[in-house]
C-alpha cells in the first residue's frame, strides 16, 4: 500500500509539471487560437536561463523564476512577432508549420550557443526528504507542487479579476467581437501569448530542477505531452488542461508500478485515445471552445 | 512590414545553414592541411635522407564531421601525436609513416566507399578505424576481399573480428565490461547478494544487460529487480520506488546517457545504496552532472590516466592540450592502435606487404600504454578492468588489473 502511495506521489509531482506546461500551452493556443509547437523551445530556454543565473548569481529560486519568465517571454515575442503575426487570417496550417520550423531554428542555435553537453542544475532547493508515516516525499516535489499551485491561482484571478484578462479572454473567444468592442486584438494576443511561454519557461526551469539538468533538446519530448495534456482538457480551457497533465502523470507512474518502464508513453497516450473516444472535446464542458 | 520580415527570415536561416556547414567545411579543411602538413615534411625528409624509400601510407577511416565529430577529434588527434612520435625517432626501420585521415561522416555507406577507395590504391599498407563497430563492420567485407587488413582501435561488437582474417580490433569485447562488473565489482569487491539492474533498451543496453544478468546468475548473484527504459527517459521516480521496494544491496546502472540523471534522483529520493556503473567508465561527466550524488559510485576502466603512471599522464596532458578536452579511453586505444601497426609493420624489415602485415599483426605479444594487447585467434582481445570509485569528486582506483586472479 505504501508503495502505490509513493508511486501516486511520484506521478502527482510530475503531473504537476506537465500541468505547469499545459498551462502554459493552452494560455497560448486559446489567445492566439493557433497551435504552437515552439513550447518545448520555449521550455528549454527558461531553463537555460534559470541555469545561468543560478550559476552566476547563486541558488535564489525567486529570481530563477523570474529570470525564466523574462527570458521566454522575450522569446514569446519572437515566435509571436514570425510565427503568428501576419497569419491570422491565413489557412491555420501556414503558422503551424513556421512554429514547427522555428523550433529547430532555436533548438539548433541553442546547441551551437550553449553547447550539446547536459549541464549540471544541482542543489538548488536543499535536498531534504520527509517521511509522514509511509509516504516519502522530497523538498523538491513539495516546492515544485507549491509553485505550480501557486501560479495556477495567480493566473485564476487575473484571468477572471482583472480587465486585462478579461480583455485576454474576450479575444479567446472572438477576435472580432473583442475587436468591436474595442479591444486589441493583436497587443492582447501578443500579451496572452507571452504569459503562455513565460509560464513554459517557468515550468522549464522547474524540470532543470526536479531533473538536475539541463540541455539543448530537453524540450522535445516534454512538448508533446504538455500537447497531449492539453487537448485532454479541451485545448484552451486553463483548468481542465491542468487536470489533463496531472492524469497523464499519474497514469504514467502507475502503468509503469504495474509493469515496464517501456510502456510510459504508451499509457499515457492509450489513455488520451480512451478519453478523446469517450468525450471528443477532452474534459472541457464547454462545446465549441477548441478553436 | 511581412516582406521585411520574411526577408530577414530567409537571411536568418541562409546564415545558419552556412554557420553550420561553415563549422564543418573548417574541420575537413584542418584536416586536410593536416594530412598536408604530415606529408611536406615527408617529402622534404625524404629528400634530407637521399634514400629512395618511400614512406608507408595507412589510411584512416574517422568520422571527422557529423554526430561523432568529437570521436573522430579523438581519432585525429591521439594518432597523430603517435605517428609524429614514431617519425621523430626515426620512423619505421627508416621509413616515414603517413596517415591519411578520410571523414567517414559516422555513416556505414560512406564507411564502406572510403575503405574500397583505400583497399584500391595499392600505395597503402592497411586500413585503421573505423570508429563505430557498425561503420567497421560494413567496411570489413570490402577489405577482406581486397586482403588488407582493418584495424578498428574502438570497435566493440563481438562479432566484428570474426568477420575476416584481416579484421583486427583493440577495445575489448562488449561482454567484457559486463561480465567484469558482475563477477568482481557487485560479486567479489562490494559482496552484494541481491542486485537491481537498470538498463537502456538500446542495441547496447541490452547486449551488455543480458551478459551481465548471465554472469551474476553464474556468480550467484540474486537478480531482485530488472527493468530497462527508453533511450532519453529523463524521469525515473517511479522506477526508483519500484527498485527500492524489492531491497536490493546494490544498484547496476547500464547506460551511455542517463546515467547521471539516474544517480541524481536515486540520491534526490533519499535512497543510500550502493551505485555500480556500467558504460560511462571513467567519464567526467558524470562528476560535473552529479557532484556530491556521484561519491562512492562504483565504476570500471580499462585505462586510468593518473600521475602514478608518467607514461600515461604525458600522454593525457598533452592530448588535452591538443584537443581541447579530457581524453577518454578511446583516445588511449586510438594512440595505441599506431604503434600496435607501426611494430607489426617493423617486424617485417624490408618485405612489406598486405598479407604480411596481417600475419605479422596477429603475432602481437606486448605491452602498450593502454596494457598488454595479444589478439586472440579471431583478432580481438579481452581487456582487463580496474575498478574505480569516485572520491572527493574525482576517480580514485581500488583494485588494480590482477584483483580478478587474486
Amino acid at each position: 500500500m505504501e508503495y502505490i502511495l509513493n508511486q501516486l506521489i511520484n506521478g502527482v509531482c510530475q503531473g504537476a509539471i506537465y500541468a505547469l506546461m499545459a498551462i502554459g500551452y493552452s494560455v497560448v493556443v486559446g489567445v492566439t487560437g493557433m497551435v504552437t509547437f515552439t513550447h518545448g523551445e520555449v521550455m528549454m530556454i527558461g531553463a537555460f536561463a534559470s541555469f545561468y543565473i543560478f550559476q552566476y548569481a547563486g541558488s535564489h529560486i525567486v529570481l530563477g523564476l523570474l529570470g525564466a519568465f523574462a527570458a521566454s517571454w522575450i522569446l514569446g515575442m519572437l515566435v509571436y512577432k514570425i510565427c503568428y503575426e501576419h497569419f491570422f487570417n491565413a489557412p491555420r496550417h501556414i503558422s503551424l508549420i513556421c512554429t514547427v520550423g522555428f523550433s529547430m531554428l532555436v533548438q539548433n542555435l541553442a546547441q551551437i550557443c550553449f553547447g550539446a553537453n547536459k549541464k549540471p542544475v544541482l542543489n538548488i532547493i536543499e535536498n531534504r526528504v520527509f517521511k509522514i508515516g509511509p509516504v516519502r516525499i522530497s523538498m523538491i516535489q513539495v516546492a515544485i507542487v507549491v509553485i505550480v499551485l501557486a501560479l495556477a491561482v495567480l493566473l485564476t484571478v487575473y484571468f477572471n479579476r482583472t480587465r486585462a484578462g478579461m480583455a485576454l479572454r474576450a479575444v479567446s473567444q472572438d477576435k472580432s467581437a473583442a475587436y468591436l468592442v474595442g479591444i486589441s486584438v493583436k497587443k492582447t494576443a501578443m500579451i496572452g501569448n507571452c504569459i503562455g511561454c513565460g509560464i513554459g519557461g517557468v515550468a522549464g526551469m522547474l524540470m532543470a530542477i526536479y531533473y538536475q539538468t539541463c540541455y539543448a533538446t530537453m524540450g522535445s519530448t516534454m512538448s508533446m505531452k504538455a500537447f497531449s495534456s492539453s487537448v485532454l482538457g479541451g485545448m484552451t480551457d486553463v483548468r481542465f488542461s491542468a487536470l489533463g497533465g496531472l492524469c497523464i502523470g499519474v497514469i504514467e507512474n502507475l502503468g509503469i508500478t504495474f509493469s515496464s518502464a517501456s510502456f510510459r508513453d504508451a499509457f499515457a497516450f492509450c489513455f488520451l485515445i480512451l478519453v478523446l473516444i469517450i468525450r471528443p472535446h477532452g474534459f472541457s464542458v464547454k462545446k465549441g471552445a477548441r478553436p | 512590414m511581412k516582406r521585411i520580415i520574411a526577408v530577414l527570415l530567409a537571411v536568418v536561416m541562409v546564415f545558419s545553414l552556412t554557420a553550420c556547414s561553415g563549422g564543418k567545411a573548417e574541420t575537413k579543411n584542418r584536416s586536410e592541411e593536416k594530412t598536408e602538413e604530415t606529408e611536406t615534411p615527408s617529402k622534404e625528409t625524404k629528400k634530407a635522407d637521399g634514400a629512395s624509400e618511400e614512406p608507408i601510407y595507412v589510411g584512416v577511416l574517422a568520422p571527422l564531421t557529423g554526430t561523432m565529430a568529437e570521436y573522430g577529434k579523438t581519432y585525429e588527434v591521439a594518432m597523430t601525436m603517435a605517428m609524429e612520435e614514431i617519425n621523430a625517432a626515426g620512423g619505421i626501420n627508416g621509413r616515414e609513416l603517413v596517415l591519411d585521415f578520410a571523414d567517414s561522416k559516422g555513416e556505414q555507406n560512406e564507411s564502406a566507399d572510403l575503405a574500397a577507395s583505400f583497399a584500391e590504391n595499392d600505395k597503402y599498407a592497411a586500413v585503421l578505424g573505423d570508429f563505430s563497430s557498425g561503420c567497421a563492420m560494413a567496411a570489413a567485407p570490402i577489405c577482406d576481399e581486397a586482403g588488407i587488413v582493418l584495424f578498428s582501435p574502438t570497435a566493440s561488437n563481438v562479432d566484428f573480428a570474426p568477420m575476416s582474417d584481416y579484421c583486427f580490433q583493440i577495445a575489448g569485447r562488449t561482454d567484457g565490461e559486463g561480465i567484469y562488473a558482475a563477477e568482481y565489482i557487485v560479486g567479489k569487491y562490494v559482496g552484494a547478494k541481491n542486485i537491481a539492474i537498470f538498463s537502456m533498451n538500446t542495441d547496447w543496453g541490452v547486449s551488455t544487460r543480458d551478459y551481465f544478468a548471465e554472469a551474476s546468475k553464474d556468480a550467484g548473484l540474486n537478480v531482485v529487480f530488472d527493468e530497462a527504459y527508453a533511450e532519453g527517459e529523463s524521469d525515473f521516480s517511479s522506477l526508483i520506488t519500484k527498485a527500492e521496494a524489492s531491497e536490493p544491496d546494490c544498484v547496476v546502472i547500464i547506460d551511455q546517457s542517463s546515467t547521471s540523471n539516474l544517480i541524481n534522483q536515486i540520491r534526490g529520493y533519499g535512497w543510500d545504496c550502493q551505485i555500480v556503473m556500467v558504460g560511462p567508465s571513467t567519464s567526467q561527466q558524470i562528476i560535473e552532472l552529479c557532484a556530491d550524488n556521484s561519491e562512492g559510485v562504483l565504476t570500471t576502466a580499462s585505462v586510468f590516466y593518473s600521475e602514478e603512471d608518467p607514461q600515461a599522464w604525458a600522454f593525457a596532458q598533452e592530448f588535452a592540450e591538443r584537443a581541447k578536452f579530457q581524453p577518454t579511453v578511446m583516445a588511449g586505444y586510438a594512440y595505441d592502435s599506431i604503434y600496435v601497426l607501426a611494430d607489426a609493420i617493423a617486424r617485417l624489415g624490408d618485405d612489406i606487404t598486405r598479407d604480411g602485415i596481417r600475419g605479422s599483426l596477429a603475432k602481437t605479444d606486448d605491452t602498450y600504454l593502454t596494457g598488454p594487447i595479444k589478439f586472440s585467434e579471431v583478432g580481438d582481445i579481452s581487456r582487463s578492468y580496474l575498478i574505480c570509485e569516485v572520491s572527493e569528486g574525482e576517480y580514485v582506483v581500488r583494485c588494480g588489473y590482477d584483483y580478478a586472479e587474486e
